[in-house]
C-alpha cells in the first residue's frame, strides 16, 4: 500500500469514526510515550515535557501482572454479572456484594479451620481476630477448603435472594430488577457490617515469593504463592466454564437463552432451570472471585465487593453483556487499565481510567469489544 | 425473471415515470436496505406527484414497510437517495423531516395512551414558543407562552372536530377504539402543518364506517393541496382510491401507473398470484 | 358504590395542604417526643429536632423533584445524583472560599454566596449535559451505569490531591483533597440573620429554654422549605407548559414524538439538566446546613428510597399533580432518616455539639466515600413497572433506539 492510500484511509477514519480515531490517537500517544520511558529519556516541546520520564521494564513487568491478577479475578465475577444481564436482562447491582458475601463466607471457614488448634477463641477466629495471616504454601488446606466453602455458600446466597426477591418480579422492567438489586446489594452489604464490623481485616500473607525476572540493577519482578494460587484457580475454573458452555446442554441452552429468550422458551428450553443454573454458576464464581481477590490482596472488609462493581461493570460492557468469553477478557483488560494506568495517572486518579473506558466503550461500541458477533 | 429482463423492465418504468410525473414532491432513487446479510431493499426507484394520491403496493416481504421507515427517517438506507422537494434528505431524522413537512402515520396507531386526546393533538404543531424551557418558565415571558397555546388549542379543536373525534377530547387517548386511534393520529399528523403524509395501513383493522370516513378526509385533504402516498393491503382500496401505483416486489419496483395500467400488468400478477406469494 | 376511604379524602385535597399538613404532623410528632425523652430541657429538644427534620426534608424534597423531573417526567434514570450534589456544593464552595483563608485553609474566589449557589447549580447542570449528551443513545439501564461511574469519577476526582490547591492564571484555588474547604455557608447567612435582625427572637427562645443554634437550624429548615416551593413552582409550572407537553410524550412513545418533529434528544438533555441543577442546588443546601459532627453528601440511596415512596403513589394512581407526592416522600421518610443518620445524635440535636461553628467545613474523601458506604435499613424498593413503550410488540420501530441499530448502522 502506498502512502497515498494509507493517507487517504486516515482520512477516511477521521470523518468516518471521529471517536474511534481519537482513542486511536491517545493510545498511541500513550504508547510512544511508554517507549519512551521504558528508553528513560524525556521529549520537551517548547519548554514543556511532552513525553517521558523514568520507568524500568521490570515495573512495568511487575504492574502487567498485578493487572492480569486482578483481572482475572475480576473477569471470574464478571462471567455472572454478564449472564445476569443477557438471561435475566438487567443489571445486577448486588453483584458487587455477592462478591463480598463469598469472600466473608470462604474465608471464615479457612479462617476457623486453619486457627484450630492454635488456642485462639472461636469467636477470635470468626471475627478474622486471631492475628494469624493464612498463606496458599503453608495453610494449604484450610486455603483449598475456604475457597470450596467459599463457592458453595454464594451458590446458596444468591438462591436464596433469587427466590425472596428477584423470582417473584420475573416480570417486571428491568429498571425495576435494577433498584431491586440496589436494595439486596444494601441488605447484603449491611447484614455483613452487622455482623463482621467496618474494619478492614488482614486474613492473608504470602507464604514464599517466586521470582520472575531478575534484570541487573532493578527490582526483581516476583509472583507469591497466594498469587499463583489465584491465576492457577482462576485459569482453570474459566476452562472450566468453557467446557460447561460448549459441552454440555445446559450449558447449550444458557447460550441459546442469553442470545434470544423467546425462541429459546419456544423451542422448550426449562427457562427456570436455566436461571438458577446462571445463579450457581454466576454466584459460585462471583464468590471464588471474591475470595481470590482476598487471598491476593490479604485484606478483607465489608465493603470492597461494592467498590469493585463498576470495576466489574466496565469488564462486561467493555467484553459485550451476554459474552462469557467476553467477560474474562474484559476482566484482564480493565485489570490491566486499572494497574498500568499508574504509568500516566497520578495514584488517585488511576480507579478513574478504568471507569472512562467503561463511558467510552458505551459510547462508541455499546455492544462492546468483543460483543455482537455470538454470545459465550 | 432473469436478470436482464428485470433491467429491462425497470428500464421502462423509468421512462414512464419520466412521462407521467412532471412536479415530484418525493423521490426515491436506488434505495437499498440490508439487514445484516438480508437485502430488504434492492435498487427501489420511484416519485411521488405533489398533490397526488399515491398507493405503494406489493406482496409479503415485497419490502414496502422498510421503503416507507427508510423514507421516514428510522431506517438510514444503505445506499440510494431520497430527495424531498428537491433537496437530499436520505438518512434524516423523523424530526427533521417533520420540520420540513414529511410526516408519517404507524401501522399499528401509536396514541400517548396516557396524554388526553387534546393533548395528542396539542403535541404535534411546530415550534410552540412554549416549548422553551426557559421561556415555559420566566415570569413575564409567560404571556406569549399563553397566546401561543390559545391558538394552539384553537386549531386543536378544529382538527378534532374536522376529524369528528372533539367528543373525546378530554379522554385519556388510551380509552380509545382501534378506529378512533386512527382518527386521532391522522389529526395529530395533520397538527404538524405537513406537505406531504406518508401512511402505513391506515385502513388496518378499521370499520368500514370508519373507513369510509377516513379516506373522505384524505380526500378533502388533498383537494387542499396534500400530497400522501398510502401503504396498503387492500388492493380494492388501492385500486379505487390512488390516482399513481407503484407495485413492488422482491425489494425492487416492479410496476407503475394507474389502476387500469397496473391490473393488467401480466408481472404484477404473476408476482401475486404465483411463487411466492 | 363504597364509602370513601381516609385515603381516597386525603388524596382530595390540594397539594399543598397535604404536604403542610403532613410536615406539621411530622413537627408534632418530634414535639411530643421531645415531651416525653426531653425531661425539662425539652423545648430546646423540641426545637433541635424540628429544625434537624426540617432541613432533611428540605434537602430531600428538592433532590427528589430533581429526580421526579428526570426520570418521571423524562425517563432518564439517574443513579449518580450524589456525584452531581458534589459538583454543585465544591463549586459553590471553591467560589465563595475566601482568598485569603489564614493557616490550613484552601484560598478560593471569595465571591458572594448567590454567585456562589448560581455557579454551583450551572456547573452541575453542565457536568450534566456532558453526560447525557453521548449516553442518550443508550438504553435506560446504560445511562444508570454511566452516571453511576460519574459520580464516582468526579468522588475520585476531588479527593485527588492534585487538585487540592492549584494555581491558574494567578488565581490559587482547589478541592482542598483530603480535608476539604471551608467556606461561608448559607446557613451561616440564616445564623446571621436570626442573631443580628432576629435578636428579640433569640432573647424569647432562650426565656423557655430553647438555645440560639437550634432557632438557626428552624430558620435555616424554614427558608429551605421556600426554597422547595419555589422548586416546585417552577416545575409545575414547566411540567404545565408545552416543555412538559413533549416531556410527557417522550416518556410514553419517544419515536412517535420524534415523527411529530420534536428533537426529543435536545427536550432530554434540558430535562436533565434542569434536573442536575437542583440536585446541585440541593447539594449546596444540605452542605450548608450538615452541621454534623462529620458531615456526608446524602447516599443515592436515601433518595432512592424517597423516590420509591412517591413512585408507588404518583405511578401507581396516575396523580395528576405528581411533584406533590414528592415533597411528602420526602417528608415522610425524613424522620427515619434522621434518626438513622446519628445513630449517637439524640444528644447532639440539644445543640452542645453547635457551639463555636462559624464555618461549615466541606466533606472530605471520607465523607464522600461514605456516599457508597452508609447505614441502610429500609427493604428494597420494588416500584411500579414502567414505560410500557420499551416493550414494543413492534420490533422494527422498537429497534430504533436500541443499540443493535447503531451497530448495524455501522
Amino acid at each position: 500500500m502506498s502512502i497515498v492510500d494509507t493517507v487517504a484511509d486516515s482520512r477516511r477514519l477521521f470523518v468516518e469514526r471521529p471517536g474511534t480515531a481519537a482513542i486511536g490517537a491517545v493510545v498511541g500517544f500513550l504508547l510512544l510515550d511508554l517507549v519512551v520511558k521504558l528508553a528513560g529519556t524525556s521529549v520537551f516541546f517548547l519548554g514543556f515535557k511532552l513525553l517521558g520520564g523514568a520507568l524500568t521494564v521490570s515495573s512495568l513487568a511487575s504492574m502487567v501482572l498485578d493487572g492480569i491478577l486482578v483481572g482475572l479475578a475480576v473477569g471470574l465475577a464478571g462471567i455472572g454479572l454478564s449472564m445476569t444481564y443477557s438471561i435475566l436482562d438487567f443489571a445486577n447491582f448486588a453483584h458487587g456484594d455477592t462478591v463480598t458475601a463469598g469472600a466473608f463466607i470462604g474465608w471464615v471457614a479457612a479462617y476457623v479451620v486453619g486457627g484450630l488448634g492454635t488456642g485462639a477463641s472461636l469467636a477470635d477466629l470468626f471475627m478474622f481476630d486471631s492475628g494469624q495471616q493464612l498463606s496458599a504454601l503453608t495453610a494449604l488446606a484450610p486455603v483449598l477448603l475456604g475457597l470450596v466453602v467459599a463457592g458453595v455458600g454464594t451458590v446458596a446466597v444468591v438462591l436464596l435472594v433469587d427466590r425472596l426477591t428477584y423470582r417473584p418480579m420475573r416480570d417486571a422492567g428491568n429498571i425495576s430488577l435494577l433498584i431491586a438489586s440496589i436494595g439486596v446489594a444494601l441488605a447484603m452489604r449491611y447484614i455483613i457490617a452487622f455482623v463482621f464490623g467496618t474494619q478492614t481485616s488482614g486474613v492473608a500473607t504470602s507464604g514464599v515469593q517466586f521470582v520472575l525476572l531478575d534484570l541487573a540493577g532493578q527490582r526483581a519482578v516476583t509472583i507469591t504463592d497466594n498469587e499463583l494460587a489465584l491465576l492457577v484457580v482462576a485459569v482453570a475454573l474459566m476452562l472450566g466454564v468453557h467446557l460447561l458452555l460448549q459441552r454440555t446442554k445446559l450449558g447449550k441452552a444458557m447460550r441459546a437463552m442469553a442470545d434470544n429468550e423467546d425462541l429459546a422458551l419456544v423451542s422448550g428450553i426449562p427457562t427456570e432451570r436455566v436461571i438458577r443454573l446462571t445463579w450457581i454458576l454466576g454466584g459460585g464464581l462471583a464468590g471464588v472471585g471474591g475470595y481470590l481477590l482476598v487471598l491476593e490482596s490479604g485484606t478483607i472488609s465489608f465493603n470492597f465487593g461494592w467498590i469493585l462493581l463498576l470495576l466489574i461493570f466496565a469488564a462486561v460492557i467493555v467484553g459485550g453483556i451476554g459474552s462469557i468469553y467476553g467477560a474474562m477478557a474484559g476482566g484482564v483488560l480493565i485489570g490491566l487499565v486499572d494497574s498500568l494506568a499508574l504509568i500516566w495517572l497520578p495514584s488517585g486518579l488511576t480507579r478513574a481510567a478504568a471507569f472512562l473506558v467503561l463511558i467510552v466503550v458505551l459510547l462508541l461500541r455499546p455492544s462492546g469489544i468483543f460483543g455482537g458477533v455470538t454470545t459465550a | 425473471m432473469s436478470e436482464s429482463e428485470a433491467t429491462a423492465a425497470r428500464d421502462r418504468e423509468f421512462a414512464v415515470r419520466s412521462d407521467d410525473i412532471d412536479d415530484p414532491l418525493l423521490e426515491v432513487d436506488g434505495l437499498r436496505k440490508e439487514f445484516g446479510g438480508v437485502t430488504a431493499v434492492d435498487g427501489a426507484s420511484f416519485a411521488v406527484e405533489t398533490g397526488a394520491l399515491t398507493g405503494l403496493i406489493g406482496p409479503n416481504g415485497a419490502g414496502k414497510s422498510t421503503t416507507f421507515n427508510c423514507i421516514a427517517g428510522i431506517h438510514a438506507p444503505t445506499a440510494g437517495q431520497v430527495r424531498f422537494d428537491g433537496a437530499d434528505v436520505t438518512g434524516f431524522p423523523p424530526y427533521t423531516l417533520a420540520k420540513r413537512g414529511l410526516v408519517r402515520t404507524f401501522q399499528i396507531a401509536r396514541e400517548l395512551s396516557e396524554m388526553t386526546v387534546l393533548e395528542n393533538v396539542m403535541l404535534a404543531p411546530p415550534d410552540q414558543v412554549g416549548e422553551s424551557a426557559f421561556r415555559a418558565v420566566a415570569p413575564g415571558l409567560r404571556a406569549g407562552v399563553r397566546d401561543d397555546e390559545r391558538d394552539v388549542v384553537d386549531r386543536a379543536w378544529e382538527t378534532l372536530e374536522f376529524f369528528e373525534i372533539d367528543h373525546l377530547a378530554h379522554e385519556n387517548a388510551g380509552t380509545l377504539s382501534g378506529g378512533q386511534r386512527k382518527l386521532l393520529e391522522m389529526a395529530r399528523v395533520l397538527m404538524t402543518d405537513p406537505e406531504m403524509v406518508l401512511l402505513d395501513e391506515p385502513l388496518a383493522g378499521v370499520n368500514p364506517t370508519l373507513e369510509e370516513k377516513l379516506l373522505e378526509r384524505i380526500h378533502d385533504l388533498r383537494a387542499d393541496g396534500l400530497t400522501f402516498l398510502l401503504v396498503e393491503h387492500d388492493m380494492d382500496i388501492i385500486m379505487n382510491h390512488c390516482e399513481h401505483i407503484i407495485v413492488m416486489h422482491q425489494g425492487a419496483v416492479l410496476a407503475e401507473g394507474d389502476a387500469a395500467a397496473i391490473q393488467s400488468n401480466e408481472q404484477v400478477l404473476e408476482a401475486y398470484l404465483g411463487g411466492d406469494v | 358504590m363504597s364509602e370513601p376511604t381516609v385515603r381516597d379524602r386525603l388524596d382530595e385535597l390540594p397539594d399543598v395542604v397535604l404536604v403542610g399538613g403532613y410536615i406539621v404532623a411530622i413537627w408534632l410528632t418530634m414535639v411530643v417526643l421531645a415531651r416525653v425523652v426531653g425531661g425539662s430541657q425539652w423545648p430546646n429538644l423540641a426545637a433541635g429536632f424540628v429544625g434537624s427534620v426540617t432541613v432533611l426534608i428540605g434537602a430531600y424534597a428538592v433532590l427528589t423533584l430533581a429526580l421526579n423531573l428526570q426520570w418521571g417526567y423524562t425517563g432518564l434514570f439517574n443513579i449518580g445524583v450524589a456525584g452531581f450534589m458534589a459538583v454543585g456544593a465544591y463549586t459553590m464552595a471553591i467560589l465563595t472560599a475566601p482568598v485569603d483563608p489564614g493557616a490550613g485553609g484552601v484560598p478560593g474566589f471569595g465571591l458572594p454566596l448567590v454567585v456562589g449557589v448560581v455557579g454551583g447549580m450551572v456547573v452541575a447542570a453542565v457536568v450534566g449535559g456532558l453526560a447525557a449528551l453521548p449516553a442518550l443513545r443508550l438504553k435506560a439501564d446504560y445511562l444508570a451505569i454511566v452516571t453511576v461511574a460519574l459520580s464516582e469519577i468526579i468522588r475520585l476526582f476531588v479527593n485527588w490531591s492534585g487538585v487540592a490547591e492549584i494555581t491558574l492564571f494567578g488565581a490559587t484555588f482547589g478541592t482542598g483533597g483530603a480535608t476539604g474547604i471551608s467556606f461561608e455557608a448559607p446557613d451561616d447567612v440564616v445564623a446571621g440573620l436570626v442573631t443580628g435582625v432576629g435578636s428579640p427572637l433569640v432573647a424569647a427562645g432562650e426565656a423557655v429554654g430553647v438555645s440560639s443554634p437550634n432557632l438557626v437550624n428552624i430558620a435555616y429548615g424554614l427558608a429551605l422549605l421556600a426554597v422547595v416551593a419555589g422548586a416546585y413552582w417552577v416545575l409545575t409550572r414547566l411540567s404545565n407548559s408545552p416543555f412538559g407537553r413533549v416531556l410527557k410524550a417522550i416518556r410514553e412513545d419517544e419515536t412517535v414524538t420524534q415523527s411529530l418533529g420534536k428533537d426529543t434528544r435536545l427536550f432530554k438533555i434540558k430535562a436533565f439538566m434542569i434536573g442536575c441543577a437542583l440536585m446541585g442546588l440541593a447539594g449546596i443546601l444540605f452542605r450548608g446546613g450538615a452541621g454534623y459532627i462529620s458531615p456526608a453528601v446524602p447516599s443515592r440511596h436515601h433518595v432512592l428510597r424517597v423516590r420509591g415512596a412517591h413512585h408507588r403513589r404518583v405511578w401507581v394512581e396516575h396523580g395528576q399533580h405528581p411533584r406533590g407526592g414528592d415533597v411528602l416522600g420526602a417528608a415522610l421518610l425524613s424522620p427515619g432518616a434522621d434518626r438513622r443518620e446519628h445513630p449517637a445524635g439524640w444528644r447532639r440535636v440539644g445543640g452542645q455539639h453547635r457551639r463555636g461553628r462559624r464555618r461549615t467545613r466541606l466533606a472530605g474523601p471520607d465523607a464522600l466515600r461514605r456516599v457508597y458506604g452508609r447505614e441502610h435499613q429500609h427493604a428494597p424498593v420494588r416500584p411500579h413497572r414502567r414505560r410500557p413503550h420499551l416493550h414494543h410488540p413492534e420490533p422494527a420501530q422498537g429497534a430504533a433506539r436500541s443499540p443493535e441499530r447503531t451497530r448495524s448502522e455501522r
